[in-house]
């Protein structure tokens, strides 16, 4: 909470977003089928739990995936034994089908959002004297996006005027569908947070004026961020897409926490020490951005040198700027929540955290 | 209507992703006997090519580019069909897919029009596409460039598949192998046997052409 706070802190927090792969925890260490884990509200916060018992982290943050709403819609979700499920057969396939979405009854257990809400309960109940809990849930540009594949949504934006009004019927449609899932989340789960997908927030994808009308107004994530600290929990965002919306998502919407990535390869993707030095974590507790494939491919001794490096980095950064602990140690998007994920390389990256983060 | 407007029009059409309206002007071009490789090149393509810098430049975006490709599509349904089969002859084929376990074909979507713009015969087999499906596309087009994509990491290991697969079946000295995706990177693309790496879509298209 301090560091939330930009209080003198001992180190800086770290939270690797270590989700589906915590499967492999479970079953005596033999790990469980993806399916298993995000069908089943009891699993999914076992998982959560073992992982907090395992790697001691500062955070738990309950993700499953993003084909949960859509799947919900009406969408077909794939799910392979041990790969991240996703939408296989989207539920628009027309301009008219914008128009047909319903927001489905969430309290049904065989909705996933059911499964989501409830495990997160379970996860919050288990944890949340322990560490910062907060719940996962997706922005209506992307669950419409899943819903209808990504590429037909952006053409249908700008196609003609009949297309365009038809994506923002199912937009006002998925928004009621996330205000439902907030409430449960807010009165049900009771996270200490909750954190916003809202991944198209990226100038590969949208311009300002694109995001904006699409996403960013009012009656869209507006009002889903306003109702969302009106629910009781801390307004987070996660965006892990390449140049994101900063003076949208993070001056503008002033999120508690806003988790992203960091692209080495993408000229102007911000490092660390440059949102940092830009302000992003004047009012905010920044959260990146090691690279996820670190989890997987290298030797634990790269990542503990990663992260120590990422430390200083941000030790230093937040220095100038004349801040405290704005800064989580984090991975920048999902660590893989591959077979072949090496759980030591998380725990390298939590416990070098603890202690190489030291702040002055 | 003169050949410069025919060309000029088709140019505007892609680059304001009209796709009626580049239709239209591709129809004008073979109604009026006009070679078809020309207005590809001094419509389509340039129409193209400011859509990239544009969108390089952050001055349009994803919906636009989408557009806008649509809009070359349309025109190249209709002028493709009349190129003479010499000329055809010369354009380097490529194959281009999404590896198996991942449907995400926006980003191969978007290289696969910068390669047809930049004169290439892409033959893109979509996406969810297993090793065996590369390998026949490759024999059956004669194609001397394979793009590969993926955004998912559980499936990074499927574009290691596709390659050992070319190996294999003896096609891989063949082809030049380009690999992209959020989590791909050059180091990856010397991992598993390909030959380059490409952060987006103008960079894959300079390095592929470069290397051929």
């Amino acid at each position: 909470m301090a560091a939330l706070q930009d209080q003198p802190v001992d180190r800086l927090t770290t939270y690797p977003i270590a989700c589906g792969v915590m499967r492999k925890l479970l079953n005596d260490g033999a790990g469980i089928s993806y399916h298993d884990w995000a069908t089943d509200p009891k699993k999914f916060a076992d998982a959560f739990i073992a992982g907090q018992k395992y790697f001691d982290m500062d955070f738990a943050i309950m993700l499953m995936d993003l084909s949960v709403m859509a799947g919900d819609l009406g969408a077909h979700v794939r799910m392979d034994e041990q790969n991240t499920p996703f939408v296989d057969e989207p539920c628009i396939n027309s301009v008219e089908d914008y128009e047909k979405l319903q927001v489905p009854n969430i309290k049904d257990p065989k909705t996933r959002s059911h499964v989501l809400v409830e495990g997160t309960r379970q996860t919050v109940n288990a944890l949340g004297k322990e560490v910062i809990t907060a719940g996962f849930i997706e922005g209506p540009l992307l669950v419409l996006t899943q819903a209808r594949g990504a590429e037909f949504v952006f053409k249908d934006m700008y196609d003609n005027e009949s297309s365009r009004a038809a994506v923002h019927k199912a937009l006002a449609t998925i928004t009621e569908f996330d205000k439902e899932l907030v409430k449960a989340f807010g009165r049900e789960a009771k996270p200490a947070g909750l954190v916003w997908d809202y991944l198209w927030g990226s100038y590969s994808c949208l311009g300002d004026t694109e995001y904006e009308e699409f996403e960013g107004q009012h009656k869209y994530a507006g009002c889903l961020n306003e109702l969302t600290a009106k629910e009781g929990m801390a307004f987070c965002v996660h965006n892990c897409a390449d140049l994101p919306h900063l003076d949208t998502q993070v001056a503008k919407w002033k999120p508690a926490i806003y988790s992203m990535a960091y692209y080495p390869l993408i000229p102007g993707s911000p490092s660390a020490k440059e949102s940092i030095a830009k302000g992003y974590a004047d009012n905010t507790l920044l959260a990146g951005n090691i690279d996820p494939q670190g989890y997987v491919r290298w030797k634990t001794e790269k990542m503990v040198d990663v992260t120590k490096k990422l430390c200083t980095e941000v030790a230093t950064a937040l220095k100038e700027r004349g801040l405290h602990s704005r800064y989580c140690i984090a991975s920048g998007c999902e660590v893989p929540p591959s077979v072949t994920t090496k759980l030591e390389n998380i725990k390298a990256c939590v416990d070098t955290t603890k202690q190489y983060g030291v702040v002055q | 209507m003169s050949k410069e407007q025919i060309f000029s029009g088709l140019e505007t059409a892609v680059v304001t992703g009209k796709k009626d309206e580049s239709r239209k002007y591709a129809e004008q071009v073979i109604a009026d006997g006009l070679k078809p490789l020309e207005a590809i090149d001094n419509g389509l393509i340039k129409g193209m090519m400011v859509i990239g810098e544009k969108y390089a430049a952050r001055q349009v975006f994803l919906p636009q580019v989408l557009l806008a490709a649509d809009a070359m599509y349309a025109a190249l349904d209709v002028l493709l069909p009349h190129i003479p089969k010499d000329a055809a002859a010369k354009r380097v084929n490529m194959v281009i897919g999404v590896v198996e376990g991942d449907v995400h074909d926006i980003g191969k979507n978007i290289v696969k029009t910068m390669f047809t713009a930049a004169g290439f015969d892409v033959h893109d087999i979509g996406k969810d596409q297993p090793a065996d499906a590369f390998v026949e596309a490759i024999k059956n087009s004669n194609a001397a460039v394979l793009a590969m994509s993926t955004l998912m990491t559980p499936t990074m290991d499927s574009m290691k598949a596709t390659v050992d697969a070319l190996v294999e079946d003896g096609v891989r000295k063949d082809v030049k192998i380009i690999i992209g995706g959020a989590p791909t990177s050059p180091e990856f693309a010397e991992e598993i046997g390909a030959d380059m790496h490409g952060v987006n879509a103008q960079d894959a298209v300079a390095k592929v052409k470069a290397a051929i």
